[in-house]
Parts: C-alpha cells; sequence; structure tokens
C-alpha cells in the first residue's frame, strides 16, 4: 500500500506539474482576454475599477500551484481506488490496470460533468448563482462516479452471453447518461461573452486536465511495473 | 481472471496480443487499509478548498485562497463567479 501511494503521489505532483505547463501555455491567453472582457464589462458598468487581491502574475503563479495540490490530492485518490480495484480490472500488468481505471476516471470524473456544465473563463460566471452551480457541479460529478461505479458492477455480476454482456453494459452506461443529462437542470448563467473565446478556454481546461490524467495513469503504472523494492512494512504484498 | 471487458480504453486486451508474456505480474490483490481511506478524504477535502471553497466553510480566508488559486480552479472546470 506505501509502494502504491509513493507511486500515486509522485505520478499526481507531475501529472499537475504537466497540466499546469499545459495551461500556462495554452490557456494563458484566453484567461488574459477573458479577463480584459471582464474589466471593460465593469467599467461601463459601474464604472469603478474594483482593486483585485493580487496581480495577474501572483494569480498565474497560484493557478500553477493550485493545479499542482489539486494534481498531487488527485494522485493519491487515483492511488487508494486502484488499490481497491485494481485486482478486479481484467488488467495483465499493474500498467495496464492503471491506464484501465485513468481511461474510466478520466470519463466519469471529467468528460461527463463537462458535458453537462462545461468550463468557463473568468468574466462568464453569475457571483450571484456560484452556490448553485456548486452544487450541480459536485451533483454531476457524484451521480457520473455512480454511474460508472454501477455499470462496473452489472458487468462484472451479470451473468449473460459475452455480446450481450457488451451489449447491455453498453447500453445502461448510456442510458444512464440520458437520464443524469435530463435530470439535472441547466446551467442556470447565460454566456454573454464571445463564444470563440469561452471555447478557446474550454478546451485549453479539458486539454489541461486530458494531460494531466494521462500522466498520472501513465506514471503510476509505470512506476508500479518496475521491480518491487523490498518494503518491511509492506510484506505480504508486493504491490 | 475474469472475461475481458471490451470498453472504450481497451489497452489490456491489446496488450495480451502484443505481449504474450507480461514482463510485470498482474495486479496483486492487497488489502486497502482504513488509514488509506482516511488519507483519500484528506485528499478530496484539500481539492475542496483549493477548487470550490466560495466561503461556505471558511467565511473569511475563503477570499484570499479563492482568488490566489483562481486560474487553476478556472482550469479545472470547477463553477466560479
Amino acid at each position: 500500500m506505501k509502494r502504491l501511494l509513493a507511486a500515486g503521489s509522485l505520478a499526481g505532483l507531475a501529472a499537475g506539474a504537466a497540466s499546469a505547463l499545459f495551461a500556462a501555455t495554452a490557456g494563458r491567453g484566453p484567461i488574459r482576454d477573458a479577463i480584459a472582457l471582464e474589466d471593460s464589462l465593469s467599467h461601463a458598468t459601474s464604472g469603478a475599477h474594483h482593486e483585485d487581491l493580487f496581480t495577474r502574475g501572483t494569480q498565474e503563479i497560484g493557478g500553477a500551484v493550485g493545479l499542482i495540490v489539486f494534481g498531487l490530492a488527485l494522485g493519491v485518490i487515483f492511488a487508494v481506488v486502484l488499490g481497491a480495484v485494481g485486482p478486479r480490472l481484467a488488467a495483465p500488468t499493474p500498467l495496464a490496470a492503471s491506464v484501465r481505471l485513468g481511461c474510466v476516471g478520466f470519463v466519469a470524473v471529467v468528460v461527463v460533468p463537462f458535458l453537462k456544465y462545461p468550463a468557463n473563463p473568468p468574466a462568464v460566471g453569475d457571483p450571484s448563482t456560484v452556490n448553485e452551480r456548486t452544487m450541480l457541479y459536485f451533483a454531476v460529478l457524484a451521480l457520473s462516479i455512480l454511474l460508472a461505479w454501477a455499470v462496473w458492477r452489472f458487468h462484472r455480476t451479470a451473468r449473460l452471453a459475452p455480446a450481450a454482456q457488451t451489449w447491455a453494459t453498453a447500453a445502461l452506461y448510456a442510458a444512464g447518461l440520458v437520464v443524469i443529462f435530463l435530470a439535472l437542470p441547466a446551467s442556470p448563467d447565460t454566456v454573454e461573452a464571445p463564444a470563440d473565446l469561452v471555447w478557446r478556454f474550454r478546451l485549453a481546461s479539458l486539454g489541461a486536465l486530458a494531460v494531466a490524467w494521462a500522466v498520472m495513469a501513465l506514471a503510476t503504472g509505470t512506476l508500479l511495473s518496475r521491480a518491487p523494492a523490498r518494503d518491511s512494512s509492506d510484506a505480504q504484498s508486493a504491490v | 481472471m475474469l472475461v475481458l471487458a471490451p470498453g472504450v480504453c481497451d489497452t489490456a486486451s491489446m496488450e495480451t496480443h502484443a505481449l504474450p508474456a507480461p514482463a510485470a505480474p498482474a495486479f496483486e490483490e492487497i488489502d486497502v487499509p482504513v488509514w488509506a481511506w482516511a488519507l483519500v478524504a484528506v485528499a478530496a477535502l484539500v481539492s475542496y478548498f483549493v477548487m470550490l471553497e466560495n466561503g461556505t466553510v471558511l467565511a473569511g480566508a475563503a477570499e484570499t485562497l479563492h482568488e490566489f488559486f483562481h486560474d487553476g480552479r478556472h482550469f479545472v472546470g470547477v463553477p466560479c463567479h
């Protein structure tokens, strides 16, 4: 377990750093443009410039620190979940198990919430709805993870012919997604920023998260695939 | 060993064709101790403070945290003002 956690933490830090690098290059432009737009809008409405708590440079560093801390936390969670489900992933190697869990996790934790409530650059969110939007985001995240888990359970326990089982699993997942997408309300905010700017940012955000998950899953699996070091406190398990 | 699940990311079945004898052993069964799950809770809490705190839990320091990590929050895609 300790070896697994060490691998996950290291992989998470690397994933956070890689996504911060991606965000700093691909995401810097859209964020700057969005903040410029936000400033011009607030000038037009209130006439006064609100005092910023941090300078842009500090926020860019804070954003990178945030992504690295987030990567570390994600790496730890990923490692523990991998330890719990890894043996049941029907994967021939630890690397394959890690990549499988990474793929499922990326779809369940990132892609499905993104499709329902896509990321937005600064200047888009309405401050008065932030709590409602946070609740909705939590709801779609929780339902998406629950659905992935339930469908995986179904696939493992259902006793159907192999082809039927595959189709039934896929159909169940698709049906679950439809229910989630219909049951949750649309985002309460109207997006007034230019679609081009919004989508440049959304793609940068999705890219940063894809980089993070890919690095995390590959690095965790690779670290686990190396010859196990003798760990006296972890005698009965090599992983 | 279970039946290979043909899924979105079926790397495992591809690798079984590519590598007749896997170099590394399959994922071993390990006990996940309670403290590991406690660590997961801590990690989730850290993510919450970094990414989602809008003032619900921390009243005063929230804005400082929020503004410092602001760019990161937007990239992770969590709701923001």
